[in-house]
């Protein structure tokens, strides 16, 4: 399968995207909802690029090529003046709603977008909305976030704005934010995320704090491993192996 | 270069050399990074047993990931992790009954035993050959 981007001869495997094939091939698109381990959301618009109509007629579609499937004999171009064009003004967009993210300014700036051409937003937080806290929280399989509101009053949020119940604090939403919008607090035997406190097992062996008891209740019901393998922290795992290790030796 | 890691916990003096070969091996930030491999050692008389990674056929920590971003690799048999694919959960580092799985939390990164991409330097680095490696 023979994929033309940007004039070059590219070997598609079966199952590739357009931003796939180019990121393996070093063909430089940028992304901010791009996430290897999750799936495609296509949200964020960065990746768009122009696609050749069958036969070469017509213009040119444009398409994100995170969720467009390489086809043999596909011609793709990623970064014509139009797609410059378009990415410049997501990212006009994108800086009116985080002017103080390092990331959206790096980004605007190589688009050309010094300054947002719209009124920047008030109390500014640092969310650029590429869905990643949400669709890790999907592959934990938690579920408690989503996407709320339209425009410029979208938020990730929680059911109703104020309902935790199916977070088990994992904190997978706030580690995996690449803008670290998401706040979680470890205190003591505590963590509070999204509005909720959460009790950390306290590691039978050591005494120190480990994940939460929701956490560990969601892991042991889900991997079919036993509640007590989640009472002990890694350290003391590890610790108690040597020592099972010593017995066998009758050192 | 691709070798087999042989642990005999029973010729280990407890010296964590190990523990340092591992670290310099894998360095983070300008430095030795943390160590993936761990030598306990037991007093009197020196001794002392080493815990790495054993590498499991049906692994918790592959198990319990939800986005496979701990995948085996099939020339050297080791479980690596696949940060562009890690979610940060930790399931692994709590699913492991051996405790061989680690979080860092500056570095945000999930870090294990990876076999040094086929030559272990735990190994080469031992000197009571507790830690051996064979073609």
């Amino acid at each position: 399968m023979i994929v033309v981007i940007n004039g070059r001869d590219l070997h598609a495997r079966p199952g590739d995207s357009l931003l796939d094939l180019a990121r393996r091939t070093g063909i430089d698109i940028p992304t901010l909802c791009h996430h290897e381990g999750l799936e495609e959301w296509g949200g964020c618009r960065l990746c768009l690029v122009e696609v050749g109509r069958p036969g070469g007629h017509g213009a040119a579609r444009v398409v994100p090529a995170c969720l467009f499937p390489a086809r043999d004999g596909l011609r793709v171009d990623t970064d014509t003046p139009r797609i410059h064009r378009l990415r410049a003004g997501v990212l006009d967009l994108l800086l009116a709603r985080c002017p103080e993210s390092d990331t959206i300014q790096e980004l605007a700036l190589q688009y050309g977008v010094r300054r947002t051409s719209f009124v920047e937003r008030k109390n500014p937080d640092k969310c650029i909305l590429c869905n990643v806290c949400v669709r890790a929280c999907a592959a934990v399989g938690a579920n408690a976030i989503g996407t709320a509101g339209r425009g410029v009053l979208g938020e990730i949020a929680l059911p109703f704005h104020d309902d935790p119940a199916a977070c088990v604090g994992c904190g997978a939403c706030a580690l995996s934010c690449p803008t670290g919008a998401i706040e979680m607090v470890d205190t003591g035997f505590t963590r509070r995320i999204w509005q909720r406190d959460f009790e950390r097992v306290r590691c039978s062996a050591c005494g120190r704090p480990t994940l939460t008891r929701d956490h560990a209740a969601h892991l042991a019901g889900r991997t079919g491993l036993s509640a007590e393998s989640f009472q002990v922290c890694d350290r003391c795992h590890r610790e108690q192996a040597g020592a099972r290790f010593l017995d066998l030796l009758g050192k | 270069m691709n070798k087999r890691l042989q642990v005999t916990p029973a010729r280990c003096i407890g010296c964590r050399t190990c523990e340092i070969a591992c670290a310099f091996s894998h360095p983070a930030g300008g430095g030795p990074g943390p160590t993936r491999i761990r030598a306990y050692p037991v007093k009197p008389p020196e001794r002392g047993v080493p815990v790495v990674c054993l590498q499991c056929d049906s692994a918790a920590c592959v198990r319990v990931c939800p986005t496979q971003a701990l995948v085996r690799d099939d020339r050297t048999g080791a479980i690596l992790v696949a940060e562009d694919r890690c979610i940060l959960c930790r399931a692994c580092v709590w699913a492991c009954p051996w405790g061989n799985v680690g979080y860092d939390e500056g570095r945000k990164v999930i870090h294990k035993c990876d076999l040094c991409a086929g030559d272990p330097q735990c190994a080469r680095y031992c000197p009571s050959r507790a830690l051996e490696t064979f073609e």
